[in-house]
């Protein structure tokens, strides 16, 4: 049998390469405040990667409860067996925190979309080896276990991410639900994404892998994944140490699949099929904004944009309009502006009030203090004239 | 007062079942038998747990839950009816709503439910045979539409619309001897739990629904946090609720009223109520079975069962639902009431009569002017002096005095409300006040008005002997300034009042209906300019597409001719090949022939698809 050649090898030098490389993950995560997005983050990489909001900071500075919606980027490289990764993690604190909702997802969908642009920016230029790359791989929306449904603002943004990102919904902080409850809102959920045409992201199954192609049925049946977050570690019998929460009628494993999909959801995100999250964010969601960013090079791709933003009802801007008047027409900014300039004429009015009360004060006393002197001069005369008088008699 | 107190002390325990072990109605008999009314509303976002909440607090089923089939109800005593519905793009109809379809719907879910507000009646009675007719009022919807402005307006305009129809009520001469109250005592508001603090949503609410009803806010389905998270979530709450102004109902407001000996064991448990607050609860419609683990007993309590552990909604180290439950329907139950009564309602009533009146009056410049004096010195009395804020002297430029004896009431009621003794002292002085001011006429109203406020506030018959007291300085010195007013100014001053009193009585209902029309009237016009310029954009949106639809027929139809054509050219050119074949002709005939029929610029292709098929 004569020596293979080494062809063989190509795969070897290839892992080489990209071992050396490292990758670039990012993951989004979007949803209400208090559904465990910061907790969930930190559950996955089983460190705490991103700091807590702080309280404090909440609310606006200006006494008023009202949130913006921001995005918060925190970017870490973690290294497991000499591979790194070069992670983004991106939060969008304030979603849904307002008594008016209207277009709070628009700062979201901007994000996404400048990352796009910025990136096929970068490719146009000449010179392209080093590329910043924020393109959002996956976007993990929690839903709030309500045991109901789906809110018009759940399905508003989640309509807009689908046709951007890799969509995976999720219901947050499931372990407010008995398992009853928990499946009957999962297939009304199922049912609502497939009645509203949401695409979510779903697992590839290769039909000539048996394994995988059962591992990635399991994951698309357990869809949405209901999870649960815990950054402690909670005895649950003798020196047995594991993630979970501590209540006091149990314990709930943070990694039991009996519990929670938190399992499948990291095996998705992470284990198995990362490389497919990016893969497909490049080829599909890049290629279909290029596509019709560059303006009908590929005729039919363009009118599937179009048309899947037509469905949305209202007016939406397709991505292909050019960025700069969509910022300055954002009323999210205008609003702002206004309850800031209102807020400094008060503060500004209040203050005015204040110095005229205090000049009034001031001349006030003023007066009583002349009175005062007039009152004591006059009495200083009076005794001056009785020390005279009294001067004359005693003469 | 005694009597309050002992059955406060035995509402404290837990597990007190009867309704009767722990109220303060048993002092009423009559009421008994009437049966007490009492309205709460429980406002909050879907999925906090308001139904379940419900359910398991009368412990049986009243409210169906979201989606739930109608057919599952098996309380006949209870219905539910919608009192009102606000879609939020006014042009659905409430029949075409999710909310008062109530089925689960995934194509529909995408669109606003707006906000609809449901009475259900649920009486209970208890083993004493005591009546307690509860009516829930619900806000499904809530918090659940992209902008939840709506939401507060509806909820904001039920509740003033019931406190105008108790002032209708009783401004009117010939009372309805059935009339109802329907003013909501109580709201419970259920934060969502998100386990940082509350929203902007929630401080809102709070904040204007405050005027109007005595908030209790509520953390529904604590079973989401740990003990410590718990806390925290507490605590950031509190914190909020002080930062942001937001008047909550408390527990410890009154109790310097409270002697410190005697009542000890009231401000003790209004001290814990005031520091369990936010109650956090859990609720649940399942029953299990639950084995005691230290004496092995097995009981059958109402718990939540999760894969690991059951949860007892009664065990007040997990959950303040047993609390909250004799807090609501024993111990607070009548302070809820007399407060709503004494104080928001009244409140209310000030503002609402200063508007009405005030208008009227300005004509008669005169005798108000006579009037303002004669009441600056019946009531800057030294010893309300220090009660009456600046507001006061503000108003009694521009108000009759109706509205005035309002305000006086009032501020006195400010001082003492604490259900029992606020009522009675307040009528007191109101009456005292009036007596100097009116003759038998007037006193023939005004006295069955006051019956009807002693009525309504149902206060309990005892009077503390120190606030009797409290006003007969204030009867004794009032005589002196009246005195020494000059007879002519009586005459006038009381002429006129007479006369306005009367009208008051006979127009406020009249004016607050019309008040209520006109707003009604204005809120439908606006509807309609709303419904006309969605209809307006929907048909432009139709018309578009009918022209893009228009558009692609005439494409396809193009595209079908161009195919007939080419069929057409195609066996043509056949024919022409059979003909080349026999007979020989040439070829540019056959061309030529084709040439006619293909429309201009369908030609070009055609032939050269022709010849390079050729």
């Amino acid at each position: 049998m004569p020596e293979p050649v080494g062809i063989a090898n190509l795969p070897n030098q290839r892992y080489k390469i990209v071992s050396k490389q490292g990758a670039t993950f990012t993951i989004m995560v979007c949803g209400e405040s208090g559904l465990g997005k910061t907790t969930f983050i930190n559950t996955l990489f089983h460190s705490g990667l991103k700091p807590y909001q702080d309280p404090a900071e909440r609310h606006n500075k200006f006494s008023s409860a009202h949130q913006n919606v921001e995005i918060d980027i925190v970017r870490a490289i973690l290294e497991e067996k000499n591979f790194k990764i070069r992670l983004n993690i991106i939060d969008t604190p304030g979603f849904g925190n307002n008594v008016n909702n209207h277009d709070s997802w628009t700062p979201i969908i901007d994000f996404i979309d400048d990352q796009h642009e910025s990136y096929m920016k970068q490719e146009q230029q000449p010179s392209r080896s080093e590329k910043k790359d924020l393109r959002v791989h996956a976007c993990l929306y929690f839903i709030r276990p309500t045991g109901h449904s789906l809110k018009p603002l759940d399905i508003e943004i989640m309509k807009r991410l689908s046709t951007r990102v890799n969509l995976i919904p999720v219901i947050a902080k499931s372990d407010t639900l008995s398992p009853k409850e928990l499946d009957t809102f999962k297939s009304r959920i199922r049912d609502i994404i497939e009645a509203q045409d949401i695409a979510i992201y779903t697992p590839p199954l290769e039909l000539d892998d048996p394994a995988s192609a059962e591992h990635s049925k399991q994951l698309i049946e357990a869809m949405p994944f209901a999870i649960i977050g815990s950054e402690e570690e909670v005895e649950t019998g003798p020196g047995q140490l594991v993630r979970g929460r501590k209540y006091p009628w149990g314990i709930v494993e943070v990694e039991n699949e009996e519990h929670c999909d938190f399992k499948k959801l990291r095996s998705l995100l992470l284990r198995t099929n990362m490389l497919d999250l990016i893969l497909s964010t490049n080829e599909l969601h890049f290629e279909s904004f290029r596509s019709v960013k560059m303006g009908g090079s590929d005729e039919e791709n363009g009118e599937e944009e179009k048309e899947l933003t037509n469905e949305n009802g209202e007016v939406v801007k397709k991505p292909s309009i050019s960025k700069k008047p969509r910022r300055l027409h954002n009323p999210k900014f205008k609003e702002e502006e206004d309850a800031l300039k209102k807020f400094f004429t008060e503060q500004v009015k209040a203050e005015e009030q204040r110095f005229r009360q205090w000049e009034t004060n001031i001349v006030n006393e003023r007066n009583r203090l002349n009175q005062d002197l007039e009152e004591m001069q006059s009495k200083l005369k009076a005794l001056e004239e009785q020390v005279k008088k009294l001067q004359l008699t005693k003469r | 007062m005694p009597l309050n107190h002992q059955n406060r002390d035995q509402s404290y325990t837990f597990d007190s079942p009867s309704l009767s072990g722990h109220s303060p109605m048993i002092n009423y008999r009559k009421d008994a038998k009437k049966g007490v009314r009492f309205t709460f509303m429980v406002v909050g976002e879907s999925g906090t747990g308001k139904t379940t909440f419900i359910n398991s607090l009368l412990s049986q089923k009243v409210l169906n839950h979201r989606y739930e089939p109608q057919t599952t109800r098996y309380v006949a005593a209870s219905e539910t009816k919608t009192l009102t519905f606000t879609s939020a793009k006014s042009v659905a109809l409430p029949n075409t709503s999710i909310l008062t379809r109530d089925e689960f719907n995934p194509e529909t879910i995408h669109e606003e439910p707006g906000i609809a507000l449901t009475e259900t009646n649920v009486e209970i009675i208890d083993d004493e045979g005591l009546k307690l007719l509860l009516s829930i009022i619900d806000a499904p919807g809530f918090g659940e539409n992209l902008n939840n402005e709506l939401c507060f307006v509806e909820i904001e305009s039920y509740l003033k619309q019931q406190f105008d129809l108790v002032l209708a009520e009783e401004t009117r001469i010939k009372r309805n001897p059935r009339f109802s109250d329907t003013r909501v005592h109580v709201l419970l508001y259920f934060i969502t739990p998100t386990g940082h603090g509350l929203r902007e949503i929630d401080i809102q609410c709070m904040k204007r629904l405050s005027k109007y009803v005595n908030i209790i806010p509520i953390i529904g389905r604590a079973d989401s946090f740990t003990p410590k998270e718990l806390e925290y979530f507490k605590t950031q709450i509190r914190t909020d609720i002080e930062n942001f102004n937001v008047p909550v109902f408390s527990f410890d407001n009154y109790l310097s009223e409270y002697d410190e000996e005697e009542d000890y064991d009231i401000i003790r448990e209004c001290k814990y109520l005031a520091n369990l607050q936010p109650f956090a609860i859990i609720s649940s419609e399942d029953e299990y079975e639950i084995r005691d683990p230290k004496t092995g007993q097995t009981s059958i309590v109402r718990a939540r069962k999760y894969p690991w552990g059951i949860v007892d909604i009664n065990d007040p180290k997990i959950s303040d639902f047993s609390v909250l439950k004799s807090v609501l329907l024993g111990s607070h139950l009548q302070d809820l009431k007399d407060l709503t009564h004494d104080f928001l309602y009244e409140t209310y009533r000030t503002e609402r009569l200063t508007k009405v009146t005030g208008a009227r009056d300005l004509g008669s410049t005169d005798e108000l002017n006579d009037d303002i004096e004669f009441h600056d010195t019946v009531e800057h009395h030294p010893d309300l002096l220090h009660q009456e804020s600046s507001q006061f002297s503000v108003n009694s430029a521009t108000v009759p005095s109706l509205s005035n004896l309002a305000q006086l009431t009032n501020t006195l009621q400010g001082s003492s409300t604490n259900g029992d003794l606020s009522s009675l002292t307040s009528d007191h002085s109101l009456k005292k006040s009036k007596s100097m001011l009116l003759e038998e006429e007037e006193e023939g109203i005004q006295s069955s008005h006051l019956k009807d406020i002693a009525s309504f506030t149902s206060s309990t018959s005892t009077i503390s002997l120190e606030n009797s007291h409290k006003h007969h300085p204030h009867e004794a010195t009032n005589p002196q300034p009246r005195a020494s007013q000059n007879a002519a100014f009586k005459r006038l001053s009381i002429g006129p009042q007479r006369s306005q009193l009367r009208q008051i009585s006979e127009t406020v209902p009249y004016v607050i209906r019309h008040e209520r029309i006109l707003e009604r009237q204005q809120k439908l016009e606006e509807m309609e300019m709303a419904s006309a310029k969605e209809l307006a954009h929907r048909a432009s949106l139709l018309e578009q597409k009918a022209a893009e639809l228009k558009a692609k027929e005439r494409a396809l139809k193009k595209r079908l001719d161009l195919e007939r054509q080419r069929k057409q050219s195609l066996t043509s050119q056949r024919e022409v090949d059979e003909f080349d074949e026999e007979e020989g002709v040439s070829k540019d005939n056959g061309y030529g022939g084709n040439h006619h029929q293909l429309p201009k610029d369908a030609t070009l292709t055609d032939l050269h698809s022709i010849v390079s098929s050729h």
